[in-house]
């Protein structure tokens, strides 16, 4: 029973996604110990240029006010809950990935855009991977209508230039949202080999499911 | 080691430090000294700059202490270059222990004055401007053995480009006067206290400081709109690392003993918060029972300007002359920077110039990747030498222009025209023969700005300054979003229901994406005014308009008046540049400099014990002045900086500010609210994995 547990905290499962708690109180630590928007950690174009590399990453994990960590770290300590166990390992690739995507994004497609943070972006990659999981697993009809209903709000974003129900302290930019969402459909779709792969599953008794990642699929127990 | 080995390294030590002072010669700030080696050279013992920025304009004190080692008197020459629009306001001089500022004559006047209290063996000190280069300060004696303390203070606008303001302490000096490099060293070294300290004071929110280079800086917000900065390389170093060490914490700054070198410059940039509206701030001075007042209007626009789609023509006019040495590889970083922000769409020239002009490319090239990567690299392997022909520079990159298409000619110079055509006239009709615009970056101290200007604005372009300690990407961010939008021309601004007079720039000229318009003026009475801003974009006329009130008196800020007599000079001196020297323009920059207590073209500022002054009748103006101001900036300072906004009852504008935009996708209720559904399919899942 308790090494049924220790594996399923070992490798993320309903209780505990523990990966997402650990990040998700990283953010929150950096957000109260070094306030919003901390300059040496934001993405500041000028910087980076400079060589200050690290603000690729940082500056996805770093807030511009209250508002906005609370709303972005809260969506993802949910989100983690909802898909950690499916994404499994491939949790990290996927945050990274989404990071790229959006850098590349801010980078390269508004130039006028020196500074950005937030956790968002990535967490539509997350999203979207999650979604399409779920949706593989358990063809439930909630699934596709949150997906679509995702997919409409970008698209109301997108439209409207801005996002609904936030005032932050630096403006939105919603098509981060958009390029997160298309990294995530990006990764499943070079993933998609792993996707069969069986999983091992903890018994349901333990009341965990371990898996190894996307493409699990819960087995009887 | 042989005779024959020591005498070599001996050989090559010499080299050595003949190529190292060529190297070093006049190419900071500092004291100045016969290159022959004929005077004995002094040293700077002390170097402490102080600069407060607030209400849209900065005033920087440089406070020195010269030391004399040697057995005789000597005269003290300092040389600094010309902070851009900046004018010397203050010079004070330590005598018998007691601080004596000085008083601004005619240029002739003054230097008579000053010679004959030097030859007098009293003291004294004049400070005189270079033309646009260098202000020189000369104060004598530095008697044997001794210290003499001098205090320069000098004012000018420090506003706000696309949501960052920029400070620079210029110490670089740009080694474009051929004349004075062969004559003087410069010993530019800091041997005791170098400190340098800015106080940020903005009525709006600011959200960071950055001084880029210099990662020892200590940053400090004080409060919303304030902050301060402090570098330096003892004294308060070694208090404050003492004091972090008592608490356990890790110094921010290496203390260190080592001296500071004045030769390389300092900028400062402060960002202002993110989505500030479109705003129109008055700064006014208007003592009680006076009937004049001064004002300096400082219109911050709103967001209103499109970006440009279509593909355009780029001329890149590179100056390789010998003094673009020290800048060349910011200028090539800056041009390889600007070609990968081309599009597809656009084609450039690369066009070089030193004693003559040459075309790097063959005609238009378009703007592939592959195009850039070749050019960018050409570009980076030229070697800069010989003179500076800008007029041919300019001729050739005018040549070839496409009708159909727009054009913008890029020209990066340290703008100092000594071949060929230099004459200022010639240059403005030479680029009124094309419809391009002119987009300048203005490389290091010494360049003739006053000109490149004058040409810039004559085609309704911009000018953008560049050091090289500046963040250069920054710099090119603010030049590419002007570039790649509409600009509003043909601008005009228009007071009534007040009457004002006197204002400056006569002409405004064009504003450009993020540029604040600075207006000063006279006004008499007080009351409601009606404001009207107009000018075209792409074609169609556009009005802005707001109403406010000038006030009745307004004490705090005294400075503006010296603002305006400044701002009203440089119209002056471009008009003598474009014109010649007329007796009644140079009188009139006479009159203003000494009326006002400013050092110009044509009058200098000296100091001399207050006996000597009572003794030549000379009116202590300035030192009146001086009073006034110095109040004024001790009621400023005990209080927080107050907003100078007037338009918020009837906004000019109806957007935000542009600014090089930051921003953060935030999730918001909708996104846990479609989220929260998916609780149940998963909850039910994991009870019973079976289901599908």
């Amino acid at each position: 029973m308790v090494a049924d547990c220790e594996k399923g905290v070992r490798q993320g499962g309903f209780w505990l996604p523990w990966r997402t708690l650990l990040l998700s109180c990283m953010a929150t630590v950096m957000y109260l110990l070094l306030g919003p928007a901390p300059e040496a950690l934001v993405f500041d174009r000028v910087a980076i240029a400079q060589g200050e590399w690290w603000r690729l990453i940082t500056g996805h994990w770093v807030h511009s006010d209250l508002d906005h960590a609370v709303w972005d770290i809260g969506a993802f300590a949910l989100m983690g809950f909802l898909f950690e166990r499916r994404l499994g390992n491939h949790l990290l690739p996927i945050l990274l990935l989404g990071s790229l995507g959006v850098n590349a994004w801010v980078w390269w497609g508004d130039p006028s855009l020196g500074y950005y943070c937030g956790l968002s972006g990535i967490l539509n990659t997350m999203m979207a991977v999650g979604l399409m999981q779920l949706w593989r697993d358990s063809r439930h009809p909630l699934v596709l209508i949150t997906g679509l209903g995702f997919v409409a709000k970008i698209m109301v974003e997108l439209l409207g230039g801005q996002i609904a129900l936030t005032s932050t302290a630096w403006p939105e930019v919603p098509e981060v949202h958009a390029v997160g969402l298309l990294c995530g459909m990006l990764y499943t779709w070079v993933v998609r080999d792993l996707l069969n792969k069986p999983v091992p599953v903890i018994p349901a008794s333990a009341g965990i499911h371990a898996n190894q990642g996307i493409g699990s699929r819960p087995a009887p127990g | 080691m042989t005779t024959y080995q020591v005498m070599r390294k001996m050989r090559q030590g010499m080299l050595f430090a003949v190529l190292f002072l060529l190297g070093t010669a006049v190419q900071a700030a500092g004291l100045l000294q016969p290159g022959d080696g004929s005077l004995p050279p002094l040293e700077i013992r002390d170097h402490q700059v102080n600069v407060v920025i607030e209400d849209g304009y900065a005033i920087t004190s440089v406070e020195q202490v010269f030391h004399n080692p040697h057995g005789q008197d000597l005269e003290a020459h300092y040389s600094f270059p010309v902070p851009e629009h900046a004018s010397v306001a203050e010079l004070t001089l330590w005598i018998d222990g007691k601080p004596v500022t000085g008083e601004v004559l005619e240029r002739e006047q003054a230097k008579q004055v000053y010679e004959e209290e030097k030859a007098a063996g009293r003291d004294a000190g004049i400070t005189e401007k270079d033309s646009y280069k260098t202000f020189e300060t000369r104060v004598s004696p530095v008697r044997a053995g001794q210290d003499t303390r001098i205090r320069l203070v000098y004012l000018q606008p420090a506003h706000i480009d696309t949501g960052i303001g920029r400070y620079v302490y210029p110490l670089e000096e740009g080694g474009v006067d051929e004349e004075k490099l062969a004559f003087w060293t410069a010993n530019e070294k800091v041997t005791g206290n170098f400190s340098f300290d800015v106080q940020v004071r903005s009525g709006y929110p600011v959200d960071a400081v950055r001084m880029p280079n210099q990662p020892q800086a200590q940053i400090t917000k004080i409060g919303d709109g304030e902050w301060k900065i402090h570098l330096g390389n003892r004294g308060s170093e070694m208090a404050a690392a003492t004091a972090n060490l008592e608490e356990g914490q890790q110094s921010l700054a290496a203390p260190t003993a080592a001296a500071f070198t004045l030769d390389q410059d300092l900028v400062v940039y402060w960002r202002h918060q993110e989505g500030l509206p479109g705003s129109v701030d008055l700064v006014a001075h208007k003592s009680q029972g006076k009937e004049r007042g001064t004002f300096m209007l400082v219109v911050t626009p709103g967001d209103d300007l499109q970006p440009i789609t279509e593909g355009r023509d780029w001329v890149f006019v590179l100056d390789i002359s010998g003094s673009m040495q020290g800048k060349y590889a910011t200028l090539a970083d800056a041009v390889q920077r600007s070609l990968n922000k081309l599009r597809q769409d656009d084609r450039f020239r690369i066009v070089l110039f030193n004693n003559s002009s040459r075309e790097l490319t063959s005609g238009f090239v378009n703007a592939t990747p592959e195009a850039i990567a070749r050019y960018s690299q050409s570009v980076a392997a030229v070697q800069p030498n010989s003179g500076t022909n800008l007029y041919a520079g300019l001729q050739l990159g005018l040549k070839s222009l496409d009708a159909d298409r727009t054009s913008a000619l890029v020209l990066v110079t340290d703008g100092v025209a000594n071949v060929g055509e230099t004459q200022q006239r010639k240059f403005i009709d030479l680029i009124k023969t094309k419809d391009v615009r002119l987009f300048t970056m203005v490389m290091g101290n010494s360049a003739n700005r006053p000109m490149l200007e004058v040409m810039t604005k004559a085609s309704n372009g911009f000018a953008v300054s560049m050091s090289n300690s500046d963040d250069v990407v920054g710099q090119l961010l603010a030049a590419t979003s002007k570039a790649t939008h509409e600009a509003l021309h043909g601008v005009k601004l228009k007071i009534s229901g007040i009457k004002t007079a006197d204002t400056t720039p006569s002409e405004i000229g064009s504003l450009y994406r993020g540029q604040q318009l600075v207006l000063f003026g006279h006004y008499w009475g007080d009351g409601m005014a009606d404001v009207e801003l107009s000018g075209r974009i792409s074609g169609q006329p556009t009005t802005y308009q707001t109403r406010f009130a000038f006030p009745a008196v307004a004490t705090e800020n005294p400075e503006v008046e010296r603002l305006w007599a400044y701002a009203s000079i440089e119209d002056t001196m471009a008009e003598i540049n474009n014109f010649g020297e007329e007796a009644d323009l140079k009188q009139s920059i006479v009159d203003l400099g000494v009326e006002y207590g400013l050092v110009t073209d044509y009058t200098a500022m000296v100091v001399m014990s207050d006996a000597a002054f009572n003794e030549r009748g000379i009116e202590r103006n300035n030192q009146k002045r001086l009073s006034v101001e110095a109040a004024a900036q001790q009621q400023r300072a005990s209080r927080a900086a107050p907003s100078r906004r007037v338009d918020t009852q009837q906004p000019m504008y109806q957007k935000s500010r542009p600014s090089f935009s930051k921003g953060g996708g935030a999730l918001d209720a909708w996104t846990l609210l479609l989220l929260l559904p998916l609780v149940w399919p998963v909850m039910r899942q994991r009870k019973n994995p079976q289901i599908s």
